[in-house]
């Protein structure tokens, strides 16, 4: 799974998988359509809309392993347009729903260090780590009644910050000594996604399959 | 690959495929995001987005597969609404694009008439049928004319 700042809720984990899948989906459709670019709708302008497939597709495996995996602020500040970008158009959720859920259960990022540049190549990985996540004390419907719908509750105000974020901003802060993690073939039950070797790959080596 | 009326394109294949994608993702959008039920979209009020999804996934994998499925009259049907639906959210396509498709691709005879009943067990899953005739179309001529021409209004054609 993906290493947030809490243990996610299943109901959490579904949502930014779905909004992975549909990222990923976006970034295929046919030239023919003549769609705006993916990396323009979602205002990455700094990467293609293969890099953003790459990306979103290096997540989505991730988040469907049995490991920890952690998102490099790029992978962060990805998912953060996604997640927007999924619920925006949605009736009856939140204008401030990716905003909860950020505050909710995504490090930190540092717009200025990412914001007027691509992703370096390390950061279309999420990279292993052996860090327990933090517990997640929200109770889950109220989580998601908060996160998705602002409806507050006086049971959902648990902070979710712990003394592992330190950990997390030395990791960030590093040079990454832990090498990139190859993902290899993920079967889930009804879609298979197929990743290259790390790297900036092109996106015609990742390819999907209901 | 799907049976069509002639061999596909690989400009069809891929729309079509994506179409499909498109919208088995959209059936399973989370349900607590106010699910905006697809067969709605779709008009198929006999079917609800759980059937859908399987249809649509059944239809996925057989155009992905080397044999050729033919499939029923039910589930043609289903492939011309969520080639409808998929081509009304893009940009430049005139509006006459699916019809210049079905007119291409589906078969002469398709009975719209199912759209009002349920569909039954077999418009779940693909027979193997023959391989069909050849294409003596070029990809982008065609690509062109199915997505760009109003065959009834020259003056709304789309510069390509």
């Amino acid at each position: 799974m993906l290493r947030w700042k809490v243990a996610p809720h299943p109901w959490f984990q579904l949502l930014v998988q779905w909004a992975l899948y549909t990222a990923i989906v976006k970034c295929d459709t046919p030239p023919s359509l003549r769609q705006r670019p993916v990396h323009d709708q979602l205002g990455l302008p700094h990467m293609t809309d293969g890099d953003i497939r790459l990306m979103c597709s290096n997540m989505l495996v991730a988040s469907k392993s049995g490991e920890n995996y952690l998102p490099k602020e790029y992978g962060f500040r990805v998912i953060r347009s996604v997640l927007y970008w999924a619920l925006t158009s949605l009736p009856g959720i939140s204008s401030q729903a990716t905003n909860n859920i950020v505050q909710r259960y995504c490090y930190d990022v540092v717009e200025e260090d990412i914001r007027d540049r691509p992703p370096d190549q390390v950061e279309y990985v999420a990279h292993s780590t052996g860090f327990r996540q933090a517990d997640n004390t929200t109770d889950p419907e109220e989580d998601e009644l908060y996160c998705l719908f602002g409806i507050a509750s006086g049971a959902v105000d648990a902070d979710p910050r712990s003394s592992f974020d330190e950990a997390v901003a030395a990791h960030y802060g590093s040079n990454l000594a832990v090498p990139g993690t190859t993902f290899e073939r993920i079967t889930s039950n009804s879609y298979e996604i197929n990743v290259s070797p790390t790297g900036r790959a092109r996106s015609s080596s990742v390819s999907t399959s209901f | 690959m799907l049976r069509w009326k002639v061999k596909p394109n690989p400009w069809f294949q891929e729309l079509m495929q994506w179409a499909l994608y498109q919208t088995i993702l959209d059936c399973r959008r989370p349900r607590y995001l106010c699910s905006a039920q697809i067969h709605r979209d779709l008009t198929l009020s006999h079917m609800d987005d759980g059937e859908v999804d399987i249809m649509c996934t059944a239809l996925l994998r057989a155009s992905k597969a080397g044999a050729c499925f033919r499939p029923t009259t039910y589930q043609f049907l289903v492939l011309s609404r969520v080639l409808d639906r998929a081509i009304n959210w893009s940009n430049g396509i005139v509006g006459s694009a699916t019809d210049s498709i079905i007119d291409r691709y589906f078969p002469d005879s398709l009975p719209m008439t199912d759209a009002g009943r349920r569909p039954v067990v077999g418009d779940f899953s693909l027979m193997l049928g023959d391989e069909p005739p050849l294409n003596v179309s070029l990809p982008d001529e065609e690509r062109r004319t199915c997505l760009f021409v109003d065959p009834n209004n020259d003056e709304d054609d789309i510069p390509y």
